[in-house]
């Protein structure tokens, strides 16, 4: 296969190769952050913008400095260089300030400042608004597709999976929500809010799979 | 980021005055990430109203945030941990820090002990009015809940 020209001189020249081990290893750190943050709802947090945000902004801030870094130091060109510069992104780089005046006062704190850990703290917000927005409407169209099963089968699905998983729900806490004196459709919903939180979405997706018969008619 | 002095002792303070539920909420957004009313409601067992208020206090205290989604039948508001909220978890789950708040807080007194105080004193006063087997009854209760305590005493 022939690569275009461009495409060809890039990936002959080791510093862009080794800008992109940089850039990989800051968006591994990025991966981490949305592991950390949505645990077993990670790979669907994945699946929307607001996470390759997150990861194309730590890809290329660790890449642009291993850049900067050996335009000023040539001889840094290298892949210890590359991989230390990766994984100092988030713990050294990203907590810096730079100050643009140093005042003569020593009590004026507010002198103008780039605070990169304030500017990377706007992305990762906004990210994770992003990610959260997107993981909350797909929770609510699947409560709206369980709102359309009867009650009974739904309070016999969650007793089941909270008898046969080790993770067992409290049957207590399903007796109270069958007797709470509400309608049926928050009763569902308390139902749907316990499967998901004990068993994740998935669970929720094989009781639609195995009722697929008996939606109830609108 | 150090943190300063200041921000620490009022976190710690913070975190001492939180109630039980409080401190499920924090633990319950922490494990399992951001969620809606009813989602962090379940999550520690009870219903919407009873974690709305105590949740309400943890947003005026700045250790949750919110933002506005369209729930729906969830609630249209997604509370997550800020980064203060994110801190105070960590200082709930430091072994040293829960034996202070311990230290710090007696226990508090154990109802079945004010129960048997109670019925003492029902059983005097109906000793005054004359209503002797009524107060024999009190004492009676009063005297079966003390032995209680006291097997379970002698058990620990």
């Amino acid at each position: 296969m022939n690569l275009p020209h461009w495409l060809a001189d890039w990936l002959g020249n080791p510093s862009f190769l080794l800008s992109l081990l940089s850039g990989a290893v800051g968006a591994v750190w990025a991966l981490s952050e949305v592991m950390g943050e949505f645990k077993t709802e990670t790979p669907r947090a994945l699946r929307t913008a607001g996470a390759w945000l997150l990861v194309a902004v730590n890809f290329l801030a660790a890449a642009v400095i291993f850049r900067l870094t050996v335009e000023l130091v040539p001889n840094a060109r290298g892949w210890p260089t590359a991989l230390f510069i990766g994984f100092a992104w988030p713990t050294v780089f990203r907590n810096l300030s730079l100050k643009l005046t140093q005042p003569i006062s020593a009590t004026d704190s507010e002198a103008p400042a780039i605070r990169l850990e304030q500017a990377y703290s706007n992305v990762q917000r906004l990210a994770l608004q992003l990610i959260n927005s997107v993981l909350t409407r797909q929770r609510m169209r699947l409560l709206n597709r369980v709102m359309q099963f009867n009650l009974a089968d739904l309070e016999r699905y969650a007793r089941r999976m909270s008898a046969i998983s080790p993770q067992q729900i409290n049957q207590e806490f399903i007796d109270k929500v069958m007797q709470r004196p509400v309608d049926d459709d928050a009763k569902k919903a308390h139902l749907v809010a316990l499967l998901m939180d004990n068993f994740t979405r998935d669970a929720i997706d094989d009781f639609l799979k195995e009722n697929r018969n008996r939606e109830l008619r609108s | 980021m150090s943190e300063s002095p200041l921000l620490q002792t009022r976190l710690i303070e913070l975190a001492q005055q939180l109630t039980e539920l409080q401190r499920r909420i924090l633990q319950a957004l922490k494990d399992k990430g951001p969620g809606l009313l009813l989602e962090v409601a379940v999550r520690v067992l009870k219903f919407p109203e009873d974690v709305y208020e105590p949740l309400r206090e943890l947003q005026v205290n700045s250790l949750v945030e919110t933002q506005n989604v369209r729930g729906g039948q969830f609630g249209s508001e997604l509370y997550s941990l800020t980064a203060d909220g994110d801190r105070v978890v960590r200082l709930l789950n430091d072994p040293a820090f829960i034996r202070e708040i311990r230290i710090a807080a007696p226990a508090a007194p154990d109802p079945r002990r004010q129960e048997v105080e109670l019925l003492n004193k029902l059983g005097d006063v109906a000793k005054e009015k004359g209503e002797l087997d009524k107060a024999v009854d009190y004492y009676q209760q009063a005297l079966s809940i003390a032995r209680d305590l006291g097997v379970e005493g002698s058990g620990k």
